[in-house]
């Protein structure tokens, strides 16, 4: 084994990870990878080894993740939480504080601009309405950090409704609003503002549920651990 | 119910190799190569094997100053195992002998 040339050295730093990846109760298994690609001499050999190690350590992260309790390290679990609600807090900070936020409106700008305009009150009821549904998002990351740094699962039952609910009901407001717009061209996905619309709600509805649905999950089962619980079902040999 | 599933092409190939020699411990790599099995392939299965209790392991020292490695037999239950299986698949006795032609 020549351990300096870069490529066993890439190899080993996949061995490292595949260990990382690998749930806590099969920790073993990644040892038994390691002692086998230090014993591979051949670096090209041992590089193929550690990329199926890896593989490997995917899909038992995967499979445990899946059957288990979707328990994810913090390191893991903020910027996910990030990803999904950081898209939501933007568009109520932009609802709220921006040029042409509610904090700006008085009675002057209302009647000019949307009293007195031709769709203008229903344009401003839709902004006061989604503003207040994305106040979940702002929410939603306060809870998820406290449970990350305090382990404070959310046990609150109108919490736990209204962070499935606010970005299910933008999601679908904001396609119905589309659709009595634009009518069949809703689905148009090869229309010029197409991606910007479906985008956004990946962003805002989308993301946002299923970083509820994990947050929910979480506060459900905050005392499991990392690795599948005793008893659970061995999976199928294939 | 819990329903038994067929083995895959693979599953059949390792318990063929480790019928062959069913008390001799081998390997990880040393059952990569016999049965042409990439190691992304081979390690779930010896997992799943092993949680159901057709596999028995354990760490044996090496004579080299390299790490100790862990070591593979197959259990009376899963000898009895891969009989039934690969009586059942009849064609997959060829296997371990194409895998090794190929390799």
């Amino acid at each position: 084994m020549n351990p300096q040339t870069n490529s066993r050295r890439i190899a080993s730093a996949l061995m490292n990870c595949s260990a990382q990846l690998l749930p806590a109760h099969r920790i073993g298994w990644a040892r038994a990878m390691r002692a086998e690609f230090d014993h591979i001499d051949n670096d090209r050999r041992a590089a193929s080894w550690a990329v199926g190690c890896l593989l490997t350590c995917i899909k038992e992260r995967t499979y445990s993740m899946i059957h288990g309790d979707l328990k994810v390290s913090r390191w893991l679990l903020a910027p996910e939480m990030l990803l999904c609600f950081v898209p939501l807090s933007l568009l109520w900070l932009d609802g709220i504080d921006a040029a042409s936020g509610l904090l700006r409106l008085n009675s002057a700008v209302i009647h000019k601009y949307f009293i007195g305009v031709p769709g203008g009150a229903a344009f401003l009821v839709s902004m006061i309405a989604g503003v207040m549904l994305a106040t979940i998002g702002p929410i939603a990351l306060i809870a998820a950090f406290r449970m990350i740094l305090m382990r404070t699962p959310i046990t609150n039952a109108w919490l736990r409704i209204a962070l499935i609910a606010a970005p299910i009901v933008y999601g679908m407001v904001s396609v119905t609003l589309r659709a009595v717009e634009t009518g069949a061209a809703t689905f148009d996905f090869a229309s010029a503002d197409a991606f910007d619309f479906w985008s956004g709600i990946f962003l805002l509805s989308v993301l946002p549920v299923l970083g509820a649905a994990h947050l929910l999950r979480l506060s459900a089962n905050p005392l499991s651990t990392r690795e599948l619980p005793a008893g659970t079902a061995a999976k199928p040999i294939r | 119910m819990k329903r038994d599933r067929k083995p895959s092409t693979q599953t059949l190939s390792l318990l063929g190799v480790l019928l062959e020699q069913p008390r001799s411990w081998r390997h990880g790599y040393d059952i990569s190569i016999a049965t042409a099995i990439k190691s992304g392939t081979l390690y779930p299965i010896l997992m799943r094997l092993s949680d159901r209790g057709f596999l028995e392991h354990k760490w044996q020292g090496s004579d080299t100053a390299r790490p100790p490695r862990h070591v593979y037999r197959l259990t009376a239950g899963g000898a009895a195992y891969a009989r039934a299986q690969i009586a059942a698949n009849e064609w997959a006795r060829v296997l371990p002998t194409l895998s090794r032609s190929r390799g």
